[in-house]
């Protein structure tokens, strides 16, 4: 079946995360289908976003997707900024605002040597409680003013690069409220920040911006007068009777006439479809002191005793624009169903029968969403981004090695100390995709194969320019005879992908020849999650030796074979040792 | 109600991890669930906190890793399943 035909569009998009985004998945695919999208996502690995844009083999930009969002928060972008504010000097803020300029520069240049989709990137929420507290918003050094530095640094680099589009998040936690929107309990147990009221939030906001940039947007906004423009009914009331201007309810037409010009000001063309005598509803737009929208303002009039629905037609053909383009704007539901029913085409605008709410309505229909506003602004765009290249030429693009260096990672490998055992067997349960055998241990079990002599359990801790992540990869070991096997092997996935592997299995091998190993074995057995790791032995050299009954397979290398190949960008401990191994065969 | 609330219980957990609604018995647990990863946990904290209009503590929802402790906790909030 070919979905096209019958209306529904599939879309893609790949996300580039800094946290658990997984919830949002549900919410979205959702708010998708209910604008007759079918939604495919494919997600980064967590980290820093560079990392995984700067990889030369890309599943994000493998899928060809649709669309690149940008999903990131400030605490885990930058967590000096967010949790340490107080610890930096002005000097180290600026820098560290400089940082990240560059860094999303580098990402969005390097998304846009390689693709043209449309990318949505957000803004930084700010702390629920503020480095300064009370005074924080109002000081010079407040945390607050820092973030709307980095929140404008994030606009004024986005228009550098076509099709980058912003999206405005804390107007997401603000329309639900900070309270309902995050949740620490989830943040704290799962990493998942936000509440289902908050992941649903935000997928509506996303799925705006996904109707906006793949849907059709509508043109021309055809509004009826009486009790629409203005309260009251011209004909009965007289040119003086009608409520517009001054107080209730006046003052909510004058709005609701005040955001129709805001949507003219945006481009929507406006005409008037209304059952009236012409030369009265013209006396109003040239006459009535408290019109906002006048005669000018309208590029084509129907004031006459037809049925609406043929005004429409007639006003698309004189107007030279679709019926799917059009916009009817009336309060009466009988016109509405009207027109609902003989022009299904036409989208209706379902004003409440309160005036108060008609503002609202207007803005909240997705479809009057345009993304840009006039052929100025897309010249002024075009002139930001002649500059921007030059920047971008300036900016040498990293290599991922240079990358990686950037990180200032520090690695230390240490036999598994017994206060970490708990965190060890956690890891073992929970990680699923770097994990070689996947084999599940209790702590009575680590007890027990720690305290062996001929077994080693080593665990590795990270630290990098973003933190300290803490306990994040376990390799377990022992010895068989000769054989040096490897049992176990994980790695936390926030880690993966920046060669850390490499020196865990290094120190490992190295810690196996101490012991007088001739060979290592390393075993590999492929579960449902852990392709990722299925060449990780063919990688480092290792031969396939066998495949056991339970898919289980043992990969052999001579261990004279193996160099310690630790990654220059590595600052390597290994038990409380800095190692700095140049490579060479050992004899 | 009860026996409603148990019911609804049972198709929170058969949807959410693609089971027939028979095999949600006292058996089911995240050890024997194939599509019980920390994933689908998050998602089954959703989902009870919605369907049930509760909020659990951060020792409830990293203890609920079977069916009997889930009514279990559920009880505890008042709800009869």
């Amino acid at each position: 079946m070919d979905l096209g035909l019958c209306g529904w569009r599939p879309i893609k998009i790949s996300v580039l995360r800094s946290m658990t985004i997984e919830p949002l998945h549900l919410y979205l695919d959702w708010h998708c289908l209910r604008q007759k999208m079918l939604m495919q996502w494919t997600i980064s690995g967590y980290g820093p976003a560079l990392q995984y844009v700067l990889e030369t083999k890309n599943e994000l930009l493998e899928s060809q997707p649709d669309v690149i969002v940008l999903a990131w928060r400030l605490q885990d972008v930058s967590p000096r900024l967010w949790f340490d504010f107080l610890s930096l000097s002005t000097a180290e803020v600026e820098q560290e605002i400089e940082r990240i300029r560059l860094e999303f520069l580098q990402i969005l240049k390097s998304l846009r040597g390689r693709t043209q989709v449309p990318i949505l990137v957000n803004l930084f929420d700010r702390p629920n409680h503020l480095a300064l507290g009370l005074v924080d918003v109002g000081h010079s050094q407040g945390q607050f003013r820092a973030i709307l530095q980095i929140n404008q640094m994030i606009i004024d680099t986005s228009v550098l690069y076509s099709s980058v589009f912003v999206l405005d998040f804390p107007a997401v936690v603000a329309k639900v409220g900070r309270q309902n929107f995050y949740d620490s309990r989830m943040g704290y147990v799962a990493q998942s920040p936000y509440t289902a009221v908050g992941w649903e939030a935000l997928a509506q906001t996303y799925v705006r911006w996904f109707r906006s940039l793949f849907g059709a947007n509508k043109k021309c906004l055809v509004l009826d007068c009486d009790n629409t423009l203005w309260g009251g009914i011209v004909a009965e009331d007289g040119i003086e009777g009608i409520c517009i201007g001054g107080t209730w309810p006046g003052n909510a037409f004058t709005d609701f006439q005040r955001a129709l010009k805001t949507m003219a000001h945006r481009g929507m063309i406006l005409a008037l479809n209304s059952k009236n005598e012409r030369e009265i509803v013209l006396q109003v737009l040239q006459n009535h002191a408290e019109m906002v929208l006048r005669e000018g303002d309208f590029a084509a009039m129907r004031i006459n005793w037809q049925d609406k629905a043929t005004n429409l037609r007639e006003i698309a053909a004189e107007l030279n624009i679709g019926m799917e383009s059009m916009v009817f704007v009336d309060d009466n539901p009988a016109e509405r169903d009207w027109v609902r029913r003989s022009l299904p085409e036409v989208a209706i605008l379902d004003l409440p029968t309160d005036p108060s709410g008609y503002c609202d309505t207007l803005y909240e229909m997705w479809e009057l969403d345009t993304l840009t506003f006039s052929e100025e602004d897309r010249q002024r765009n075009q002139m930001y981004r002649a500059n921007a290249n030059r920047e971008a030429l300036r900016q040498q693009m990293p290599s991922l090695d240079e990358f990686y260096r950037s990180l200032e990672m520090r690695v230390f490998c240490e036999r598994m100390r017994p206060e970490i055992i708990q965190r060890v067997a956690q890891l073992t349960q929970r990680t699923n995709q770097f994990n070689l055998t996947t084999r599940r241990y209790t702590e009575a079990e680590l007890e027990e194969w720690s305290n062996r002599k001929d077994a080693v359990i080593y665990t590795l801790r990270v630290i990098d320019r973003y933190g300290d992540n803490g306990v994040v990869g376990v390799g377990m070991a022992h010895l068989e005879e000769d054989r040096w096997v490897i049992e176990n092997f994980l790695l936390s996935c926030r880690v993966i992908g920046r060669t850390i592997e490499d020196a865990l299995l290094a120190w490992l091998v190295q810690v196996g020849k101490q012991l007088g190993a001739k060979a290592v074995l390393g075993k590999y057995l492929s579960t449902a999650k852990n392709n990722l790791v299925s060449g990780f032995y063919a990688k480092h050299g290792f031969k396939l030796q066998s495949r056991l009954d339970n898919g289980e397979e043992e990969w052999l290398i001579i261990s004279t074979d193996y160099d310690f190949i630790c990654p220059e960008w590595l600052e390597f401990w290994a038990d409380g040792e800095r190692i700095t191994f140049t490579p060479a065969r050992v004899a | 109600m009860s026996a409603e609330a148990g019911q609804r219980l049972a198709l929170l957990l058969s949807e959410l991890f693609l089971l027939p609604v028979e095999q949600v018995t006292d058996d089911l647990s995240k050890d024997t669930v194939e599509m019980w990863d920390s994933l689908n946990h998050l998602e089954l904290v959703l989902a009870l906190e919605t369907e049930f209009d509760v909020t659990l503590s951060t020792d409830e929802i990293l203890e609920m890793v079977n069916y009997p402790i889930i009514k279990a906790i559920l009880r505890e909030h008042g709800i009869t399943v």
